[in-house]
């Protein structure tokens, strides 16, 4: 019986093994909502933004995931940008102009624009 | 507090298995308490250790919990470390991450406070008062991603239910945690589970309610598109505690994207043999099917759902017998809410003594709320039972916007009620909420402040309710009529104080004497304003008019005239009645009887298309109970319940065209008439109504010259309304094609309108 605590044990050692291997220990990690509400408010076109990115070899050392609701509606679409060692950084109403810029200033230059962070 | 402590965390061989992370908070107060030092100190120990690969250290906002600063906090298992002091750090590192034991002389232990399961990086005043458990992974990990699933204790419950708990042992623990649906009701879950197992049959089914009928509420939804394999894990470890066999996931056919990923997690978790024969070499077996709703309210009603899975028209039967004893395909069936499926896993995981931990003496855990309307932070929230109204609305909600007063909030959706300002302090459990005339509902609440006239809300929800009546009874057929009747009356200021007393003994007779739920609630909006709010309506009928100026706006979308109602039956109750005749060519724009000669090349592709989806249904077991399915395909792919596609169903699957025309307008969601190029839905659920969804319509309806229902001359739009889009917190929405527009105004309307129209024109149509 123990025998399937050890396979749900390998699965899971597996699963994070993947996901390292995708990319999880990256320097950055982005984080962008995509749930219908975030997709309403123009999550989709955010996404495509720092994927393009990505893609391009703009960004390296860039880990991108998709993540369900954290329940901000009214903040959506929201960016959250996670840097080893430091403080995360979570962007509000964030538009393909603003993940542009989020792009130069913060991932490649590595200062977060305050401004558009929620407390 | 070993014990708690070790059940906090992943135990043994962590070391090998697990990548740790560290989260410490270095914000003003916490640092003022020396947590830089700390993170020095940790640094270093973790350095010596040779961990520099294993472990994270982040740094973190406020956590909320400064009295206990320094803090840290380490993943997996959400360990809990307070008042640490560098010295302590030697001690922790062996401890926790060489030996794989957490340090317990330093764990904070004090679940209540903490969000134990959520990682709160800042956002304190939104996060603060929460407690995320059956929104637990929602906003943290891909949910389309098992990996992730799996790497945050995904399926753990599963397997120690499996591997170490009989199935009398996981309904003990599910009675044990005092869990009680999270669907409205609130009967205990345990309770309800024991009654199904004990009834002896050859097959048995567990039940996924996800057709969120509440206009104005999206709590399953966003549960599902975050986070669908808990709800999965969860259905799973209901079969094996019942001795089920097969699970169906009945959720509503406006939900796409949640459907989608219902779907890819199945394929998952199948793969993964979580699903299916011999689920991880065991004995057991289990699968999941997803049913489509299609758009009726009274569909979310119990009895009605399991009627709309076996593909008949959803109206609700008497109880006795209930699900537990006769329920789908005449079998035991054990029927749940999305929420409380959500909340099985954890009980599993961290034991019914925790979860009976957390709450008030009659409601355990949590619950998740969808706050909406006259609110600064709208959004998906979730609290511990007991938290009260005030704390929901102000601390978690930030308030009322625009330096407006609060006026009153209403829960439960169409069933529930409205609570005024002196209630505020109310702590929610089902029965604190009962007691002032409201319910806990599934979770829908809406904020309304001042400017809010109550009438007319209860007017907005009855109208709601008499559309959704299925014609079955006559107090709820009836009732709800005149009530609306009654309503529009003293909402366009002729009403009369014996009006108000009729509309009270109206609504406790409706109450007292409907057949199922939809019509015994159905008064509760009525009856609660009127017992706060009786003031406004005594001013509607004594100023002639109404004293917010709110009614006379609303009424110009559906003009109120002296007709006498009761000649009038509104269309929609009139198909749901009477709708066994065959629609005529006049009214629905469809020849019927003799094949159409000519089919140009789109609809012949389109019929191939279908007569594959056909096919395999009719080759299928149980054709029958596929009707509903296959209409939905087919109006996935003609775009409307095409004539010949609906004949052909009923040949293959032999099912006649009576039942198909009764069905078909049975569900709000089929459409015998084909629909333009766009297809408009505006949302007209409370959230949205509330934030000025009429004005939304009326400037669709001008723009456009047309009215809701019908379709421009040039086939380009079509406009409807909806019952809530489910994404309330950018109210007010619309969908075209599928897409959802949201924060409309006027102008931004007709601007997405016309950018439709020049795009269709552009492409040269
Ligand atoms: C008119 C009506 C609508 C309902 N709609 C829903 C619904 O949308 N979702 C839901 O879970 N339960 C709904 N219910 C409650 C269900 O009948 C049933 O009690 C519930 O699914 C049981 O699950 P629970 O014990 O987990 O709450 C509705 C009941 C009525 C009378
Ligand atoms: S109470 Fe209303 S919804 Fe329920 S069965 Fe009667 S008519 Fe139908
Ligand atoms: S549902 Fe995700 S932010 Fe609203
Ligand atoms: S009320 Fe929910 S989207 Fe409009």
């Amino acid at each position: 019986m123990s025998d399937l605590f050890k396979l749900l044990q390998s699965k899971r050692s597996k699963a994070i093994r993947q996901m390292v291997e995708k990319g999880y220990l990256a320097r950055y990690r982005v984080y962008v909502g995509n749930a219908t509400c975030e997709i309403a408010a123009g999550a989709g076109e955010v996404w495509d933004i720092f994927q393009e990115a990505i893609r391009s070899g703009q960004l390296k050392d860039v880990y991108l995931s998709a993540k369900g609701c954290a329940g901000r509606c009214n903040l959506e679409p929201m960016v959250e940008i996670i840097e080893k060692n430091k403080m995360p950084v979570k962007y509000a109403r964030v538009t393909p102009k603003k993940a542009r810029e989020i792009i130069q200033k913060h991932l490649l230059g590595g200062e977060p624009i305050k401004a558009w962070t929620i407390k | 507090m070993d014990n708690k402590v070790m059940k906090q965390s992943n135990p043994a061989k962590a070391v090998e298995e697990h990548i740790y992370s560290i989260s410490i908070c270095e914000e003003p107060s916490c640092l003022k308490k020396g947590s830089r030092e700390v993170r020095i100190a940790l640094e270093k120990e973790i350095e010596k250790a040779g961990l520099k690969n294993k472990v994270t250290i982040l740094i973190s906002g406020c956590l909320g919990m400064c009295e206990k600063a320094p803090l840290l906090i380490v993943n997996p298992g959400f360990t809990l470390y307070g008042n640490v002091a560098p010295d302590d750090m030697t001690e922790l590192v062996q401890s926790h991450f060489v030996k794989g034991q957490p340090l317990a002389r330093l764990v904070v232990t004090e679940d209540h406070l903490f969000n134990r399961f959520y990682r709160i990086y800042g956002d304190v005043a939104f996060f603060g008062k929460q407690m995320r458990l059956t929104l637990r992974n929602c906003g943290v990990i891909d949910p389309e991603s098992i990996n992730d699933y799996l790497a945050v204790r995904g399926y753990e419950a599963l397997v120690k239910a499996l591997a170490s708990m009989t199935p009398t042992q996981v309904i003990d623990q599910i009675k044990k945690s005092g869990l009680r649906g999270r669907g409205g009701a609130g009967f205990p879950t345990g309770t309800k589970w024991e009654l199904t197992a004990r009834e002896p049959a050859n097959e048995k089914f567990v039940i996924c309610n996800a057709d969120e009928g509440d206009p104005g509420a999206f709590m399953d939804r966003s549960a599902i598109e975050g986070d669908p394999h808990s709800i999965i894990e969860g259905m799973i470890i209901g079969g094996y505690a019942i001795g089920a066999k097969k699970g169906y996931i009945y959720i509503r056919a406006e939900y796409p994207l949640a459907v989608r990923r219902l779907q890819i997690a199945i394929k998952q978790a199948r793969e993964h043999g979580f699903l299916g024969d011999r689920i991880l070499g065991t004995d057991f077996s289990f699968d999941i099917e997803i049913r489509l709703g299609a758009g009726a309210f009274v569909c979310g009603e119990e009895t009605a759902l399991i009627h709309s899975i076996e593909g008949e028209r959803g109206m609700p039967t008497i109880k006795p017998p209930y699900p537990s004893q006769r329920g789908l395909f005449g079998k035991p069936t054990v029927i749940n809410n999305v929420e409380t499926w959500a909340n099985v896993p954890v009980i599993i995981v961290e034991g019914a003594d925790w979860f009976a931990s957390l709450g008030t003496a009659g409601s355990k855990g949590t619950k998740v709320f969808a706050l909406a309307g006259n609110v600064k932070n709208t959004g998906l929230v979730e609290v511990p039972m007991g938290t009260t109204i005030r704390e929901l609305v102000y601390d978690v909600g930030g308030g009322i916007p625009n330096n407006k007063k609060f006026k009153a909030a209403q829960t439960g959706g169409p069933s529930g009620g409205c609570i005024p300002a002196e209630f505020l302090d109310t702590p929610i459990d089902y029965e604190s909420l009962a007691q002032i005339g409201s319910i806990m509902g599934s979770g829908g609440l809406i904020v309304m402040d001042e400017t809010a006239c109550m009438p007319n809300m209860a007017r907005f929800f009855l109208e709601f309710t008499m559309d959704e009546s299925c014609g079955k009874c006559t107090p709820c057929r009836e009732g709800t009529r005149r009530m609306h009747e009654i309503l529009s009356r003293i909402c366009s200021g002729q009403g009369t104080m014996e009006d108000i007393a009729q509309l009270e003994r109206l609504g406790n007779m409706v109450k007292r004497t409907s057949l199922c739920g939809l019509g015994q609630s159905a008064p509760n909006p009525i009856l609660s304003t009127l017992k706060y709010f009786r003031n406004e309506y005594v001013a509607h009928v004594t100023h002639k008019t109404c004293p917010m100026g709110v009614c006379n706006k609303a009424m110009q979308v559906q003009p109120v005239t002296d007709v006498d109602w009761s000649l009038v039956a509104p269309p929609s109750v009139e198909a749901k009645t009477q709708c066994l005749h065959l629609p005529t060519t006049s009214s629905t724009g469809i020849t019927h009887g003799k094949e159409q000669p000519i089919r140009p090349s789109v609809l012949k592709q389109r019929d191939a298309e279908f007569e594959t989806v056909i096919a395999s249904a009719a080759g299928g077991p149980n054709p029958r109970n596929q009707l509903i399915e296959m209409m939905h395909r087919a109006q996935e792919i003609y775009g409307y319940l095409e004539p010949n596609a609906l004949r052909l169903i009923s040949e293959r699957i032999g099912v006649s065209m009576a039942k198909i025309y009764g069905v078909a307008t049975f569900y709000h969601f089929f459409s015998l008439k084909p629909k333009g190029r766009f297809s408009i839905s505006v949302c007209m659920g409370t959230a949205c109504y509330v934030k000025g969804a009429p004005k939304i319509m009326e400037t669709l309806s001008n723009t456009l010259g047309i009215n809701q229902g019908e379709t421009t001359e040039d086939m380009l739009f079509t406009l409807t309304e909806s019952r809530c889009l489910g994404a309330c917190g950018l109210a007010p929405t619309m969908m075209i094609n599928g897409r959802i527009y949201g924060e409309l105004t006027e102008a931004k309307t007709i601007e997405i309108i016309e950018k439709h129209r020049s795009a269709a024109i552009g492409k040269g149509s």
